[in-house]
């Protein structure tokens, strides 16, 4: 065992040692004779350079100062989702007094979650829309018809445009809604899709599921 | 490693250095004391051990982040220190790199094996050989030595593919395996060929990409080990802290580094540092906001600044410098306190973060002072330490960070149907 050990150990320092003579063929002009910002060059031309180039570094370390504007990421404004036939302007949501998210004003507009982070950045973008009114189809009425690998393409008010491939697709029922999976921050940049499924409940007058669609940043 | 394997391998390494020139030194060891102790010598050599004390998944999962990113920074300093020709530093590297095996080593002991663990440590042992020749391929314009250290790599990713997937017993796919290997290969081995050729701002760049490329692999290997769950949301933003935090002490080094030797690469390590930061304040944007992202990087710039002007008073042998520099530390550390208790609504304690980032400060400062009297050693052993402890930081702050921000996360489903196309 401890001979083992020893073979395992001793063969990166053999290659060590055969690399050893193509390392002492180096020139000797290609050493590194400085030390910090001093200087130490052997002919008068070349200490002059070398001094240059050592005060022209020592200037630059002098004059750093670190980043300090914050390149916000631009709200977004449109989503698209051609594989289902789907075109909508944004409208910003955020939650009602009882801590329920809102939900978009116009049956035929989706809503972002405008409390969360923006689609692109790192974390989980959400996006809501109905699935029907109170009279036919809606926004997201063919949410439902995604497929992992479907692109969603959302615009943002800069002009840019963020692409997301749909994951997979979750139906929960709205007491057992996955509030932390959904809203809980994601080490990348992640978007969520949510809309209203199955049964509806005429006594309430709401289905009793959430359809939630995983979508992650395109590659 | 048992005292009697290190003495063994410690009188090889004498043998070769004595016969070959300075240059092994790097694949020297290191002393037995200051190792970190992630398991007793007794548990990471005992093949029964890993399966009475196997480590909790995501525990092990972190562990590997943390080797293994740093293990790719490592490679990266091995590689640029060989190519600039700094034996010292190659020596320093390499002893650090040995170390750093040694403790991923016993990491995995205890989940798979002595065997196991032993074969993989081979692997990465192989894999920092071969990086080395590549760059000394790259110093000499030495064609055959690049060739043959691309293929001793394209050899260490076909075997731990093969390894991972065995172990993963069909939690692991060997072909994604391997694609995330050669991956990241390709980030170290390009930024290896930037750096050679001048292009340090593109090495730099390179070097992100391969320190960010370990963190998926490390759960791969971690899956490899044992059956690890899907992350939980605070699991998440751990892990994106831990890569976020710990990218930055990385390239804060890099750079006060390269400013105390005044190397060319100094602008791109600054400006990697500031792309960093632009990540770190983009993170506390989408966590709690614009403003209070904002009122984050203001404290974040002033510290790193801070780190920039203690190295320009080390160079320059100022001690008054030194001194105002660290009473401006205070300050600016008391304001991180304040500032991230107030971001997160009282849930982080203000004097836990003035401490932690007091440490942090610590660690960075001693590593430059060490690295300017060129000690080298001792300054790995240190920013060893300062890339363990900020992964702590992360860890400190991952929960109330969670907790904050789900307190401000919508109560349950979204009501977003008419019934229309239900009553048809």
């Amino acid at each position: 065992m401890i001979a083992d050990r020893c073979r395992r150990r001793a063969a990166p320092v053999i290659v060590g040692a055969l690399l050893i003579a193509a390392c002492a063929a180096v020139p000797p002009q290609a050493a590194r004779t400085d030390s910090k910002w001093s200087s130490d060059r052997p002919s008068a031309s070349a200490a002059a350079r070398a001094t240059d180039e050592r005060v022209i570094a020592a200037a630059a370390v002098k004059r750093y100062r670190s980043v300090r504007a914050h390149e916000t990421t631009a709200p977004p404004v449109s989503v698209r989702m051609p594989s289902v036939g789907v075109s909508s302007e944004l409208q910003r949501l955020g939650r009602n007094a009882d801590g329920t998210i809102e939900v978009p004003d116009d049956w035929q507009r989706a809503g972002w979650f405008h409390e969360g982070p923006k689609p692109g950045q790192v974390g989980p973008a959400v996006i809501l829309g109905h699935v029907d009114s109170t009279a036919g189809p809606a926004v997201f009425h063919r949410l439902r018809e995604l497929q992992p690998g479907d692109e969603v393409h959302v615009h943002r008010a800069d002009g840019t445009t963020v692409t997301f491939v749909v994951e997979r697709f979750e139906w929960h029922a709205k007491t057992r809604f996955p509030t932390h999976r959904v809203y809980l921050p994601t080490l990348r940049p992640t978007l969520r899709l949510v809309t209203c499924g199955g049964p509806f409940d005429e006594a309430s007058g709401h289905y009793r599921d959430n359809l939630v669609v995983f979508a992650t940043l395109e590659a | 490693m048992p005292h009697s394997h290190r003495l063994a391998f410690a009188v090889l390494v004498l043998v070769v250095v004595a016969g070959g020139g300075h240059h092994a030194a790097g694949m020297a060891r290191l002393p037995t004391t200051g190792a970190p102790v992630l398991a007793s010598s007794a548990a990471r050599h005992s093949g029964q051990e890993h399966a009475d004390h196997a480590p909790a998944p995501n525990a092990l999962v972190s562990q590997l982040q943390t080797l293994l990113s740093h293990q790719a920074t490592l490679a990266m300093r091995l590689t640029r220190a060989t190519l600039t020709d700094d034996p010292g530093f190659v020596d320093a590297a390499g002893n650090a790199l040995v170390r750093n095996v040694d403790d991923l080593e016993a990491a995995l002991t205890r989940a798979v094996g002595a065997d196991a663990a032993q074969r993989l440590s081979s692997q990465w042992e192989r894999q920092t050989q071969s990086l080395f020749q590549y760059a000394t391929g790259v110093r000499d314009d030495d064609v055959d030595a690049r060739r043959l250290a691309t293929r001793q790599i394209d050899g260490v990713v076909e075997d731990q593919a093969t390894l991972l997937a065995r172990l993963g017993d069909g939690r692991v796919d060997r072909a994604a395996v391997a694609d995330a290997l050669r991956s990241y290969f390709d980030h170290q081995i390009r930024q290896v060929q930037r750096f050679g050729a001048g292009d340090h701002g593109r090495a730099y760049e390179l070097q992100r990409l391969a320190f960010a490329a370990t963190f998926p692999l490390a759960r791969t290997t971690a899956q490899a080990a044992v059956r690890v769950p899907d992350p939980s949301p605070t699991d998440e933003l751990r892990t994106a802290l831990s890569m976020l935090l710990g990218e930055h002490v990385e390239l804060a080094i890099d750079t006060m580094r390269a400013g105390a030797t005044g190397a060319e690469d100094f602008e791109a390590a600054a400006a990697a540092l500031d792309a960093n930061t632009r990540d770190v304040t983009e993170a506390m944007d989408a966590l709690f906001g614009a403003k209070q992202a904002q009122a984050f990087n203001e404290v974040w710039a002033d510290h790193i600044d801070l780190f920039v002007d203690y190295t320009v008073a080390v160079v320059e042998g100022d001690a008054a410098a030194r001194d105002a520099v660290r009473e401006k530390f205070d300050r600016v550390m008391r304001r991180f306190g304040t500032t991230l208790q107030r971001t997160t609504g009282g849930l982080v304690d203000a004097d836990v973060v003035t401490e932690e980032m007091g440490a942090h400060e610590q660690h960075l400062i001693d590593q430059i002072e060490q690295y300017a009297d060129d000690d080298y050693r001792a300054a790995h052993q240190v920013s060893y330490a300062a890339y363990q402890h900020i992964r702590h930081v992360a860890r400190v702050l991952a929960a109330p960070f969670a907790k904050a921000v789900a307190e401000d996360i919508p109560r349950g489903g979204s009501q977003t149907g008419g019934g229309g196309m239900a009553r048809r």
